[in-house]
């Protein structure tokens, strides 16, 4: 069924010369949608023309309206050579395309189901017009409406109405009904950049016809993940992640996952019990029994695991499988070695649960609860049979959850796989092999999770990182079991919950147990590691922190094709552990015994291969308190001294620590703790060769230093600390920070930090920690001025585009205070104070003088009389003046509302009213004079202020004014030097809001 | 560290003040580190040199950026667009900033046509006042820039500029007085005008804006009302109308007029100044008041108007310079010079006005320029 798609193009302005000789533009508008174009009139010889069109009418199938984004394409009219283009608007229409009367929903039993939200289904306002080779162009003003016609047809291909949030928590407004589960796209195809018609096409045919490219397929995706969430009776998706893998010569994979959800407004009347897993219901309480009871991993698993095991080694047609809990084994075996082989499997709990995460006394506990498996077995068996996808992957998307969703975490559960890109199985349109890549690793991580006697995965993430033909797919989240039932008590909270501090917001509610620290009948653990937000309720003692652990592995680069992809397989395991023992150490050092928000990524480069975990370290009360690692060194007893030195530099850096994140009130303890254990150590050397790290001597924490490269290690385990004034977490706010003023009335200040150069190859782990350390201490100095700041939701990403270079890109959101931030105020208030004197003065003095003139002279009353009449023109301008550099100005911008852009999931300051779509756009720009823009920096400072100029136009045009869960996933930046030549690619998005700031008084 | 890119880029454009004050100032990005360094920033912040590098380069692409927008700031200010999300303050700022005119650097561009080739002589401004060069093209394009707009815009030159430009009023009104002095093709680089500094001919401009142009609302004649009525309104041409009226007032040279004239401001005079001065006001009375009458007379030819300022100097200043007169003892004497000039009007009103609307710009930049 059709709908109509009706566009109108009012004026263009600040458009650039096209015409030389006059200096001047003959512009007009070609509106493509699908195959159908139309243009407007050419508007001669004007750089703001001013078209008034006509509406321009086009009637598409609904399936292509989700896929084809509205192309706006400015055109300079040439009456005897081609027309030349002047740039672009692509607009995405899937946001217009979800309105309150169309729910999209088969089968609609009331209007409950249907997501009553949203969309003024107009969209008007000033568009930058961009060219990829020439950046923003000038603006474009148009006004596009839609009206659809719903579509009840069974075999439908369009998902309309099915709202789409990449925020990862229940929108504010909304409660969940149900949820449907994970779904998830594939959708591949060759890329333009790497077509034959590529080499004879101009560069700017070429960006754009992969921008369009990029666009459909992005629609594409989502349209087809709107009909598996409509087949499951779901009306929207929330967390929901694209992304774009570019595989190069064999073509381009969009994926997105996210988690069906059915939303419905919240009411406060509504008290309806809510049903988790509205599918799986009856499967509810058979399913809970097995899992309270403890369940012994090794035996569920066990066979899942074993036949993957096989195919593990070898390599078929050039393709590495994967290895299914790639570092587990491996660590288990050659690093700890102490664990026999039977058990391997449960080790690999210890270690991988949690990508090599969750604390390694694990295995112990595995062992000692040992209970039948028949139970569990059966429950498998129960999901195999049932070919539904949720049951299959009983994964979700999001970070936070409504309080009392989360019994138990288990900890993180992550796997990755190596695998070798293979142009002649990729045809188009194939997506299987892509497909059962995921599926390999989905199913890994949902045994991981079984094997920690969870039910589900939250927090899902999925990841991909290219090098040549060599793929090292990731996934990862926090294995849990979670209440299925839920009462009408939790869901009020929900409001609570998307709004502010999730742990302050319910201070009147009893603290949550600490039974949500561990599985039932396992032993507590040390630390507990996660993908996901801290729970609500969860009971913190002092401040979260940020916490990274980086590391660096050489790869050798000759080697090509399977020999390369072993190699990294081999390599992974290593780099696992290394990373996990730093994290622990670090987690450690800083006296804290949790991690929150951890996302581990894993980046492949010629040389090198990357490993990058970061997190929110936090002190939870249920768990013990963390006992300070401890440097050993047996082999070279000499060197006490610098052991010694080294102890100190922990003791202090804990100190430091505790004093700084408020962890006073076990600051002693500790102490007295590790003054003994000092001593202990100090005294017998043996003793630290003794201890054994899987063996369960979890209250120390051993490092051992054997030569002067672990030495360095030590030194980097400990972090300068953030400088006072400043807060940095990768949560969504800072866990255990009072509610202040700061963020009651916050400036919001989402940033985007690039940072790219070489790493040398020698000491190649040192300076990749001193990258790091010098990007957070730069995006600190940028923010001096506005402290007191909270840095939230840090996000860092790390590709190693070339031989010996490192691109870091990080994504954060700044919270200061407003107040601060306009410490340019004072000075320019003065400045315009004395204007507006002197302006005074001097229209007095102009009367003074004609009265002084008209006083002296008789004769001059006549020139009074005229100048009076004269005068009732000048005064308004004169008038006008002076006001509008005083009052007038701020008046101007507040009507003109500034866009705020955060990635969190809410505003702080202000309360979310609606949610007016989902944007994800695709950016390519290139430049052929990199060096005459200021260099690559410039190229790209100039490119992301664009890129954020628009989306700040299109949140704007679409009746926002705010974005939240804002991402940039892909920032590929290629650089030709000798050309002079440069080319980026960038994908941002996020949720438009409308936000109303929460008034002073009404907060206080 | 060495790096190829090294970006910062927020929602909303970060301005810092310090730094963009050192960026108009024409300062390097290494200048502006090494000045900021020199204040203690380092110490003050706790970084290094790298840090404060990338930070001031940071700043620096983001004004480079802005510099295109900030040639019209009305695009800056627009509703709708995005590309800098700032508060108005911030905006203000720097628009304020970027268009700062330093007096030194005007006054050797005013009177000069503003033309490449005297862009290129930028280099001996900068020497001779000590403002990088970069600052001093700056405001030569800023001058140029105004000026082209403006020229042919009718109205208020100040309100214009403060229109079209977002600037505060103090500031509109210099860049009102150069464009003033610009359009009417002032001598103002003659050798004995050298020693006049850009405060006085602003003063005089705008003297002459308020009580001299076309819409300064000093009408004389009927005829001359309609005349103005018809045109094009604009303050940066002196009302012609007035200037052909101005030639009644020769009639102040007629024999005995002038000894009228004299024994007018003599009688009032006496006493009020100096012995001294009174005996060379009584003796050169003639010499005094024949300069500034035929000066009146004459102005109507424009090669008259353009060197009004050579011949205030050459037949005023000088001559009661040489007579060691006081600027209070050429105020005084204006103050009586002029009513006595209108007292002998009488018995036509429109000269009489005329004559004071002359004197009282004339009077006005006398004691201005009056100075060493």
């Amino acid at each position: 069924m059709p709908g109509k798609v009706k566009v109108k193009i009012l004026a263009g302005r600040n458009l650039p010369v096209m015409d030389r000789s006059s200096d001047t533009t003959d512009a007009y508008v070609e509106i493509k949608l699908g195959s159908i174009t139309q243009k407007t009139d050419v508007f001669r010889k004007s750089l703001n023309p001013q078209w008034n069109s006509e509406w321009f009418i086009f009637e598409v199938d609904d399936a292509e309206l989700q896929d084809e984004p509205l192309q706006i394409r400015l055109m300079d009219y040439d009456t005897y050579s081609a027309n030349d283009a002047i740039g672009k608007v692509y607009l995405d229409l899937n946001p217009l395309l979800v309105t309150p009367g169309i729910s999209g929903i088969r089968g609609i039993r009331s209007d409950a189901c249907s997501v009553p939200s949203s969309g003024g289904h107009v969209l008007s306002g000033w568009l930058p017009v961009y060219d990829t080779m020439h950046g923003m162009r000038g603006e474009v003003s148009v006004i596009v409406k839609v009206e659809l016609f719903s579509d009840v047809n069974k075999f439908r291909q369009s998902s309309c109405g099915v709202q789409f949030f990449s925020t990862p928590s229940t929108p504010h407004g909304f409660k969940i009904q149900s949820i449907q589960g994970f779904v998830k796209e594939l959708v591949v195809n060759d890329d333009p950049e790497y077509q034959w018609i590529d080499k004879i096409r101009t560069p700017r045919a070429s960006n754009e016809a992969r921008q369009t490219l990029f666009s459909q397929l992005s629609g594409e995706v989502r349209r087809k993940i709107g009909l598996k969430v409509l087949e499951l009776g779901g009306n929207a998706v929330v967390g929901y992640q694209q992304m774009f893998d570019l595989e190069g010569v064999t073509g381009l994979v969009v994926r997105g996952i996210g988690t069906a959800v059915t939303l419905v407004r919240c009411h406060s009347d509504g008290n309806a019990a809510i049903t988790w897993f509205r599918e799986s219901q009856h499967h509810g309480s058979g399913r809970e029994s097995p899992r309270c009871a403890a369940i012994s991993p090794v035996d569920v698993v066990k066979p899942l695991l074993s036949t993957a095991t096989v195919t593990a080694p070898v390599v078929v047609h050039g393709m590495t499988p994967s290895r299914p809990s790639p570092c587990t084994r491996r660590s288990s075996e050659s690093e700890i070695n102490t664990t026999p082989k039977a058990s391997s499997l449960s080790d690999s709990f210890g270690s991988s649960g949690g990508g090599g995460m969750s604390s390694n006394c694990r295995p112990t506990t595995h062992r000692q609860t040992s209970v039948p498996a028949p139970p569990t077995s059966a429950y498998l068996n129960s999901d195999v049979t049932r070919n539904l996808e949720i049951l299959e992957y009983p994964f979700l998307t999001m970070k936070t959850y409504p309080p009392g969703f989360i019994v138990h975490i288990g900890g993180m559960v992550s796997a990755r796989s190596v695998k070798l890109l293979d142009r002649i199985n990729n045809s188009e349109g194939e997506p299987e092999t892509r497909d059962n890549w995921w599926t390999e690793i989905r199913m890994e991580v949902r045994s991981h999770a079984r094997a920690l006697g969870c039910s589900v995965i939250l927090g899902y993430e999925e990841h991909t990182s290219i090098s040549d033909e060599v793929c090292v797919l990731s996934a990862s989240g926090t294995a849990a079991v979670v209440k299925l039932h839920h009462t009408e008590v939790d869901v009020k909270d929900i409001n609570h919950h998307g709004k502010g501090n999730p742990l302050n917001a319910d201070e009147s509610k009893a603290t949550l147990p600490c039974r949500v620290c561990h599985i039932p009948y396992r032993k507590v653990p040390d630390v507990l590691i996660a993908t996901i937000e801290p729970p609500t309720g969860i009971n913190v003692q002092g401040r979260g922190c940020l916490i990274q652990a980086r590391l660096c592995r050489p790869k050798r680069a000759e080697s090509r094709g399977d020999q390369q992809a072993k190699e990294v397989s081999d390599g992974l395991p290593f780099l696992e552990y290394e990373l996990h023992r730093q994290l622990i150490n670090k987690l450690r050092t800083k006296g804290m015994n949790s991690i929150f928000h951890l996302k581990v990524q894993v980046s492949i480069g010629e040389k090198h291969v990357v490993g990058v975990a970061t997190g929110t370290a936090l002190f939870l009360s249920a768990l013990p308190s963390p006992s300070l690692p401890t440097p050993s060194n047996p082999s070279i007893s000499s060197k006490q001294s610098k052991r010694g030195r080294i102890n100190k530099l922990l003791i202090e850096a804990h100190a430091t620590s505790q004093e700084r994140y408020g962890l006073n009130k076990q600051l002693n303890k500790v102490n007295d703790m590790e003054e003994t254990k000092w001593t202990d150590s100090d005294d017998t050397d043996e003793d630290a060769n003794d201890l054994d790290l899987t063996a369960g001597n979890k209250d120390s924490c051993v490092i051992e230093i054997d030569d002067v490269e672990d030495i360095d290690v030590i030194e980097l385990l400990i972090d300068p600390e953030t400088p006072e004034g400043f807060d940095v977490v990768t949560t969504e706010t800072v866990p255990g920070l009072p509610i202040d003023n700061i963020r009651r009335h916050p400036n919001l200040q989402a940033f985007n930090r690039v940072w790219k150069g070489k790493i040398p190859s020698l000491q190649a782990a040192r300076h990749l920690n001193r990258c790091f350390e010098m990007i957070l201490r730069s995006i600190y100095f940028k923010l001096r001025k506005s402290r007191p700041c909270v840095i939230t939701n840090l996000q860092f990403s790390v590709d190693l585009p070339e031989d010996d270079e490192i691109q870091i890109s990080v994504l954060g959101t700044a919270i200061t205070s407003f107040t601060k931030i306009a410490e340019p105020a004072p000075c320019i208030g003065t400045s315009l104070k004395g204007v507006g004197s002197t302006e005074s003065e001097m229209i007095f003095h102009l009367e003074d003088d004609v009265q002084l003139l008209a006083s002296n002279e008789p004769g001059a009353s006549m020139a009074k009389v005229n100048q009076q009449i004269r005068q009732i023109p000048p005064p308004p301008p004169s008038n006008q003046g002076l006001l509008r550099t005083a009052g007038d100005k701020a008046k101007l911008y507040k009507e003109r509302q500034p866009v705020d852009i955060v990635t969190l999931i809410h505003l702080p300051g202000s309360r979310v009213e609606r949610y007016l779509g989902h944007l994800n756009f695709f950016f390519i720009r290139e430049s052929t004079s990199i060096r005459e823009d200021g260099g690559l920096s410039g190229f790209m400072q100039s490119f992301i202020t664009e890129v954020l100029g628009i989306v700040r136009a299109h949140v704007s045009a679409l009746g926002g004014n705010a974005m939240v869960s804002y991402f940039m996933t892909q920032c590929v930046l290629l650089h030709n030097p000798h050309k002079n030549q440069g080319q980026c690619l960038i994908n941002v998005g996020g949720d438009v809001v409308q936000a109303v700031r929460c008034s002073a008084d009404k907060d206080v | 560290m060495e790096c190829s890119v090294d970006v910062f880029v927020g929602n909303s454009t970060i301005i810092d003040p310090e730094i963009y004050q050192l960026w108009v100032d024409g300062n390097s990005a290494h200048e502006a580190a090494d000045i900021l360094q020199q204040r203690g920033i380092l110490q003050q912040w706790g970084a290094n040199m790298d840090l404060l590098m990338s930070d001031v380069l940071d700043h620096y692409r983001t004004f480079h950026m802005l510099e295109k927008t900030l040639h019209t700031p009305l695009k800056l200010t627009a509703a709708g667009e995005w590309t800098f999300q700032m508060e108005a303050d911030t905006q203000q700022l720097l628009i304020e900033k970027y268009y700062e005119l330093d007096d030194v650097v005007v006054r050797e561009v005013l009177g000069k046509k503003l033309s490449s080739r005297h862009r290129k002589d930028l280099d001996e401004v900068s020497e001779k006042t000590a403002i990088s060069l970069r600052s001093c093209r700056r405001q030569f394009d800023n001058v140029k820039r105004i000026h082209k707009l403006v020229e042919e815009m009718p109205g208020h030159i100040v309100h214009n500029i403060q229109h079209n430009f977002l600037l505060s009023a103090e500031l509109s009104k210099k860049y009102a007085a150069v464009v003033f002095v610009a359009v009417n093709r002032f001598e103002t680089n003659k050798r004995k005008l050298q020693y006049l500094n850009f405060g006085d001919f602003y003063h005089c401009a705008h003297q002459m804006i308020v009580h001299w142009s076309s819409t300064s609302c000093h009408t004389t004649s009927v005829r001359n009302q309609l005349e103005t009525e018809t045109e094009i309104e604009t303050d940066l041409d002196v009302d012609r109308g007035f200037l052909h009226d101005l030639r009644e007032v020769r009639i102040l040279l007629e024999g005995n007029k002038e000894k009228e004239h004299k024994h007018l401001v003599c009688s009032q005079l006496k006493g009020r100044l100096t012995d001294k001065i009174y005996a060379d006001m009584e003796s050169s009375f003639k010499t005094h008041s024949r300069s500034l009458v035929s000066l009146a007379g004459n102005l109507n030819r424009s090669r008259e108007l353009r060197s009004l300022f050579v011949d205030l100097v050459e037949r005023c200043v000088e001559p009661l310079r040489q007579a060691r007169w006081t600027s209070r003892d050429l105020r005084l004497f204006l103050d009586y010079y002029t009513p006595a000039g209108v007292q002998l009007f009488k018995s036509d009103s429109a000269t009489a006005l005329v004559w004071e609307r002359y004197m009282k710009v004339i009077s006005s930049c006398l004691v201005k320029i009056y100075h060493n």
